[in-house]
């Protein structure tokens, strides 16, 4: 079925980059007669109607009303027959001539407002890239000082403080108020965001000892203990936006507004918490087997872990944590176990578990947590993980970059250090 | 004596190792004033070298030389202007500019050319005798070397083909003791270089290198052989670097009683007295007052002639389109 | 601290390594008696003699290769190629037998020897005589490649490359042996593969080596008048180049200028851009400048010599095109 694009070529007046799609007349799958008011838009002197200029059907609209559409972008389509319903049109040769770049990519891409002619990519230097990126800037609507009109750090600096300015003046920025963006990251202030590291059931902080010292020199760290972990036993929570909120206030209490969060396990799914949390300027997201992403987890491990009392019973379900035992430090199982003692918080730790993974569940989703996310995040998984599979990892939405380790299990951070610690100092420089 | 010089031939061989001799030492003055730039290999005192064996060469023999090729250049038929405003990097110099004094070349007249990387000019002459074989031009290419070049590898193995493919090419060993500051006795455990040229069929011949005359001599036999089609032959000559490496030498390990002895058989003072016989002391005066009148003015062209002007050179662009 | 010259830190470093060792010796053309046209090797056979001070004849091919064999078997030689523009006749026994033996054989053999060499132009002594040839060099693997700027660095550096068991190639420049500079006395080594921050800066980043470092401090006086704050990398190794210092300076100031003295095309400056991209590429404002020699031949004649090599000036030009 052959469809003809709708245009605003000849109604936007030759200074004007874009225009504002004011009111469809009709609605897609409705009939066309040649003359026919289409669509109302906005150009820089007047309301400008445009009309059919063919027999046919309404059949795609590409800018809503509301959204900027660039000057030679198509608006819509009109198809010689009547679509059919549920069956999207296909576009036409005449569409793939009208318009270099497929008008939906630019719908899709880019920002509803561009100051860019459709097709043309926003040239920026790829610092100017990362930092409107993590900032949420869009380049499309931002002019650039550097030769040939590149887009550089200034650039984007400028329109930050722009912004900033703008919700100055709105009266909306309280320090303490939620942003509407909850990943947005200020920017402003790089270089001094600490990473945040969170473990995982049954763990405490000390289980990041080995990738600490082997990130990059410069990145400061802050280990949390969960609640009811660790130094934080007597502080149990019973949900993971609990958690969240304790991890948030301890950080507020430090005066961390701006972090890189790296978590494991439980922490991993505490981290898309917090992220969505919208307290924490969040710069980058590295998560470690995390949970939240699928309702599967080894119940019998989560069970063992926190029923164990001598290193007998604790053993055999160290060895279902990793991928091969020898990674164990040895002592490990003694060490934990001492651990577990002097926190004497067994019992706050069994009750969490009853309570974040009722029936052997993961009872909490933060997939559409990690799907909001708007900065730098990367997913490591241990092929050989036996306690969440490593399957979840295909939740990961596109922007996630994912690492599954081969001959690892469920702790990359004990049985591959090295390769973690490279991972998160990847992910935090690539933040900024 | 066979291939002895005419008398015409030498009065224009001293005539040309007096320009040469004007040459160095007007280039020694002006290093002291502070006037030179970059390091500046004389030869005086071994002109007989280099301006007697290209003596012998016609217009289309070619020639490779060394660092220390200033009578090399004026010998094989280069004006003195042209070589003085090269060392002086002008725009009217031989290559204007570009070369200096130790890569001079002078397509036209068979010089291609000097040569600072040492023992390279051995191989650069054999592959012009084995372009002249191919040829057929009856052409012979020559090269002048020192006694370090002889110890290069590349020596070997140019000569081994020269010898085995009977290329037309002679080789001129110009013996002045000294690689750089290295004595001959450092360098090589033989004494006379030339018995290797035994080693690659080649005949050779050890001559006094302050003897214009005895050099004329021998590479005339050797280049007349090459012409024939005989193949490549040597010429060892023996002489002395009065002056030092180069400009910037300093000095302290050559035996002051070693310079002043050579000093005493100073090719021009062998070939004056040669000469003095045949055509008179008024002669060889004219003769000398006119040489040194010619270089006194190539010098104060050379000095007031304009520099070059930098541009890129395409032929090196590594880019398919000009960028 | 002393005061020293670059040659004389050289000299004092080759004298400490031989009189610590008797397994090292010098040779090469000219070093002996002579001292060395650059008089680096100066009374040493005087001290230590003429076995283990060796005046050579004219063979850098075949003396390379003996170095090579030598430093296999239990000697730490320390060969003198007079001009860098030498090197392509050593080439062979860098590329074919140094650099591949220890990998080769497994790790039967070690190789610690140093070649010596000096390059660069600005001295009027042609296109023979004038070269930078350090990316030839930094580009054959096994073999280490330093060029330090600072006679404390020549001294602590020719230390440690003397002691190290890889073949090190030492890259001097004749316009540097008369600069001067304070020394730390006794055994003190620089580590080959560390850069170092000659001075702190936030606009923008210049690495540079040898004589390129001179160019380039002065540089940062002309461009801080110009109100830009740059800061000036001695990366002092090309091989191993530390890359890490270079990824913190770039995330410092996003904008690099990349100094070389060889050709551009496939040069040394050209690894620099492509490694910054690399490894910094997300720090990167703009694209890195690179300041080299034009790509032919180096000639004779000052204003011809002086239009092509890389100077203050220049590096200024970039770095001022570079944060536009
Ligand atoms: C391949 C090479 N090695 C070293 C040098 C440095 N150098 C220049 S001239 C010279 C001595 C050459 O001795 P010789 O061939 O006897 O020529 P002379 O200077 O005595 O005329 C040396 C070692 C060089 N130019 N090229
Ligand atoms: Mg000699």
């Amino acid at each position: 079925m052959a469809t003809h694009p709708i245009s605003i070529d000849s109604a936007g007046g030759e200074y004007m980059e874009t225009v504002l799609v004011i009111a469809w007349a009709m609605k897609s799958g409705d009939p066309v007669k040649t003359g026919d008011l289409l669509v109302t838009v906005e150009t820089a002197k007047a309301a400008t109607e445009i009309e059919a200029d063919r027999d046919g059907w309404l059949a795609e609209i590409f800018f809503a009303e509301g959204q900027e559409a660039p000057v030679g972008a198509v608006l819509g389509t009109i198809a010689d027959a009547k679509p059919m319903a549920g069956q999207p049109a296909s576009v036409g040769p005449a569409t793939a001539a009208a318009a270099a770049a497929n008008p939906r990519e630019l719908v899709a891409d880019e920002a509803s407002s561009s100051i860019r002619p459709p097709g043309s990519r926003a040239v920026a230097s790829p610092l100017a890239r990362r930092l409107a990126a993590s900032a949420g800037l869009d380049l499309a609507t931002i002019s650039g000082s550097g030769p040939h009109g590149r887009i550089k750090k200034r650039d984007i600096d400028a329109a930050l403080a722009a912004r900033t300015n703008e919700h100055d003046d709105a009266g909306q920025r309280t320090p303490t108020a939620v942003q509407t963006s909850p990943v947005a990251a200020p920017a402003l202030a790089r270089q001094t965001a600490p990473v945040v590291l969170i473990h995982g059931f049954g763990s405490d902080r000390s289980v990041w000892r080995q990738v600490v010292p082997l990130l990059q020199s410069g990145i400061d760290t802050i280990s949390l203990d969960l609640p009811g972990h660790g130094t934080e036993s007597a502080r149990p929570a019973s949900s993971i936006e609990e958690i969240a909120f304790l991890l948030s206030d301890r950080l507020e209490e430090m005066g961390v507004g701006n972090a890189h969060l790296v978590g494991h396990s439980l922490g991993g799914a505490a981290a898309l918490a917090l992220a969505r949390l919208g307290r924490l300027a969040v710069r980058s997201v590295t998560l470690l087997a995390p949970g939240g992403l699928g309702p599967e987890i080894n119940a019998s491990f989560i069970a063992g872990l926190a029923r164990a009392t001598t290193v007998q019973a604790l053993q055999p379900w160290l060895t279902v944590m990793v991928g091969d035992p020898a990674a164990l430090p040895s002592g490990y199982a003694q060490a934990a176990l001492r651990q577990m003692e002097k926190a004497g918080n067994r019992d706050a730790i069994a009750a969490m578990a009853e309570s974040l993974f009722p029936d052997g569940t993961q009872g909490f989703d933060l997939a559409g947590a990690l799907g909001e996310l708007a900065v730098p995040t990367r997913l490591i998984w241990g092929r050989l993980d036996r306690v969440i599979p490593a399957a979840h990892a295909a939740r990961a939405p596109g922007f996630t970059a994912v690492h599954l380790l081969d001959g690892v299990g469920h702790v990359p951070q004990i049985e591959a250090p090295v390769l973690t610690a490279r991972l998160i100092t990847e992910t935090v420089r690539s933040a900024g | 004596m066979k291939n002895t010089p005419s008398v015409e031939q030498h009065l224009e061989i001293y005539r040309r190792m007096l320009l040469v001799r004007h040459l160095e030492e007007g280039l020694g003055t002006l290093h002291k004033e502070g006037r030179t730039r970059g390091p500046i290999h004389r030869c005086d005192g071994q002109e007989a070298v280099g301006v007697a064996a290209t003596a012998v060469l016609e217009a289309g023999d070619k020639v490779a030389t060394t660092h220390r090729g200033h009578a090399v250049y004026i010998g094989k038929g280069m004006a003195v202007h042209p070589v003085v405003a090269e060392i002086f990097g002008r725009a009217t110099g031989a290559c204007g500019g570009r070369a200096g004094h130790m890569l001079v070349a002078d397509a036209e007249k068979g010089v291609i050319g000097g040569n600072a990387i040492v023992g390279a000019g051995i191989p650069a002459a054999t592959g012009m005798a084995l372009s002249m074989q191919i040829l057929g031009t009856g052409n012979v290419a020559m090269c002048i070397f020192g006694d370090g070049a002889a110890q290069t590898g590349i020596c070997h193995e140019a000569m081994n083909m020269a010898g085995l493919w009977k290329l037309p090419v002679v080789f001129v060993l110009e013996h002045n003791q000294f690689g750089l500051t290295v004595p001959s006795e450092v360098q090589s455990p033989v004494e006379d270089l030339s018995i290797r040229a035994a080693g690659y069929a080649m005949p050779a011949e050890i001559v006094d290198g302050n003897d214009a005359v005895a050099v004329y001599r021998a590479v005339s036999a050797m280049v007349e052989r090459a012409r024939r089609g005989e193949g490549p032959g040597m010429v060892e000559c023996k002489t002395y670097r009065i002056e030092g490496f180069s400009t910037s030498d300093m000095g302290g390990y050559q035996k002051p009683e070693d310079i002043a002895a050579w000093k005493e058989r100073d090719p021009l003072l062998v070939s004056r007295k040669a000469l003095l016989g045949d055509v008179g002391e008024a002669k060889l005066a004219e003769i000398e007052a006119a040489a040194k009148a010619e270089v006194a003015e190539a010098f104060e062209t050379a000095l007031s002639d304009p520099m070059p002007e930098f541009s890129l050179d395409e032929a090196c662009n590594p880019y398919s389109e000009a960028h | 601290m002393a005061m020293m010259r670059y040659a004389e830190a050289l000299n004092a470093a080759l004298r400490e390594e031989m009189q610590a060792d008797p397994s090292v010796f010098v040779f090469g053309e000219d070093i002996g008696r002579y001292g060395g046209v650059f008089k680096v090797t100066k009374g040493l056979m005087e001290e230590f003699g003429e076995t283990r001070v060796r005046d050579t004849p004219i063979s850098e091919q075949a003396l390379t290769a003996m170095a090579v064999t030598a430093a296999m078997t239990g000697t730490r030689p320390v060969l003198e190629i007079m001009y860098a523009d030498f090197v392509p006749l050593t080439l062979d026994a860098l590329v074919n037998q140094a650099s591949i033996y220890n990998y080769i054989w497994n790790g039967q053999v070690k190789m610690p020897f140093v070649l010596r060499t000096q390059g660069g132009g600005g001295a009027g002594a042609g296109a023979q005589h004038s070269k930078s040839l350090d990316s030839m060099l930094a580009h054959i693997p096994g073999i280490k490649v330093v060029a330090p700027s600072t006679p404390a660095d020549a001294k602590g550096m020719l230390k440690a490359a003397i002691r190290d068991d890889q073949p090190v190639v030492f890259l001097e420049h004749k316009l540097l042996y008369n600069t001067r500079g304070e020394v730390p006395e006794g055994d003190v080594t620089v580590p080959l593969g560390k850069a170092a921050t000659l001075r702190e800066g936030s606009d923008i980043s210049i690495f540079a080596t040898s004589k390129m470092v001179v160019e380039a401090l002065k540089a940062a006086d002309l461009l801080a008048a110009d109100g830009v704050s740059a800061e000036i990398v001695d990366l002092r190794s090309l091989r191993p180049l530390d890359v890490n210092a270079i990824v913190a300076s770039i995330a410092k100031t996003h904008h690099a200028v990349v100094v070389n003295e060889g050709w551009r095309f496939c040069g040394y400056a050209a690894e620099l851009s492509a490694t910054i991209m690399d490894h910094a590429f997300d720090e990167l404002d703009a694209p890195v400048a690179r300041v080299t020699l034009p790509d032919m031949p180096i000639p004779y004649s000052e204003p011809l010599e002086t239009a092509m090599l890389p100077s203050a000036e220049k590096i200024r030009t970039a770095a001022l095109k570079t944060l536009k």
